[in-house]
């Protein structure tokens, strides 16, 4: 075993404890939106890493751009994602936690007009 | 006919084995796949039980990207490069999916 496998098996060992750290945070945690933080912020750097791994472990310079893409990808796209399904789950009325203290979308609701929120809404 | 293929089988392995680099399979690449199998059965409970919708979409993205991160340990174990293209198109499919159910809630919603 070489460097590059040592770090090929660090970067799969850490990428699988973030994975598991995800699933017991989607399990475990109290809530729609504590959930969804767990899911898209673990879940992400444990995925980026595994890929990372097998990226480096091809050994070329064109599998590894490939493989960076991959992560650049899911870094764009998965806080994109999670924003769409927390401003729909609480535009539809997901129970928050009842521990939960700030709430500033709920302010910005209450300040703004009417008119304003429909129009918000409808985009 | 039967030396030149007797000759083929004995070449084609050992020409693959100088050609593609396989990773050595250790204890942590095995460990990583077992708990990456225990994290989903873990993530598919959420999603059955799930109490709402959105509940059961988020439960869905993070299954795919434990799927995605078994595309890449399947990547490292086999030594096959093209998977690393099946793990980019699941991530595209993972973020439409995921962005059409968004869409689909906040329409239903409202209606």
């Amino acid at each position: 075993m070489n460097l590059i496998d040592w770090i090929v098996d660090l970067l799969v060992l850490a990428g699988a404890t973030l994975g598991a750290i995800a699933a017991i945070g989607i399990v475990r945690l109290p809530d729609l939106y504590t959930r969804m933080q767990s899911a898209t912020k673990a879940g992400t750097l444990g995925v980026a890493c595994v890929i990372l791994a097998a990226g480096i472990d091809s050994r070329e310079p064109v599998v590894l751009a490939e493989a960076v893409l991959v992560i650049v990808f899911l870094f764009v796209t998965s806080p994109v994602a999670s924003h769409l399904i927390g401003r729909a789950a609480y535009s539809i009325g997901v129970p928050k936690w009842d521990q939960t203290f700030r709430d500033d979308f709920a302010d910005d609701i209450a300040t703004d007009s009417s008119t304003e929120r429909s129009s918000t809404d409808a985009a | 006919m039967i030396a030149s293929l007797a000759a083929l089988s004995t070449d084609v392995p050992t020409l693959l084995a100088a050609e593609a680099h396989v990773h050595p399979m250790s204890r942590i690449i095995v460990a990583s796949t077992i708990v990456f199998a225990i994290a989903i059965a873990a993530v598919v409970v959420r999603l059955i039980k799930g109490p709402s919708l959105p509940d059961r979409v988020v439960a869905l993205d993070l299954l795919g990207f434990q799927v995605i991160s078994l595309v890449g340990l399947a990547a490292i174990t086999s030594g096959r490069k093209e998977l690393l293209g099946v793990a980019l198109v699941a991530a595209i499919i993972l973020f439409l999916g995921t962005a059409a159910f968004a869409m689909f809630l906040q329409r239903r919603g409202h209606e």
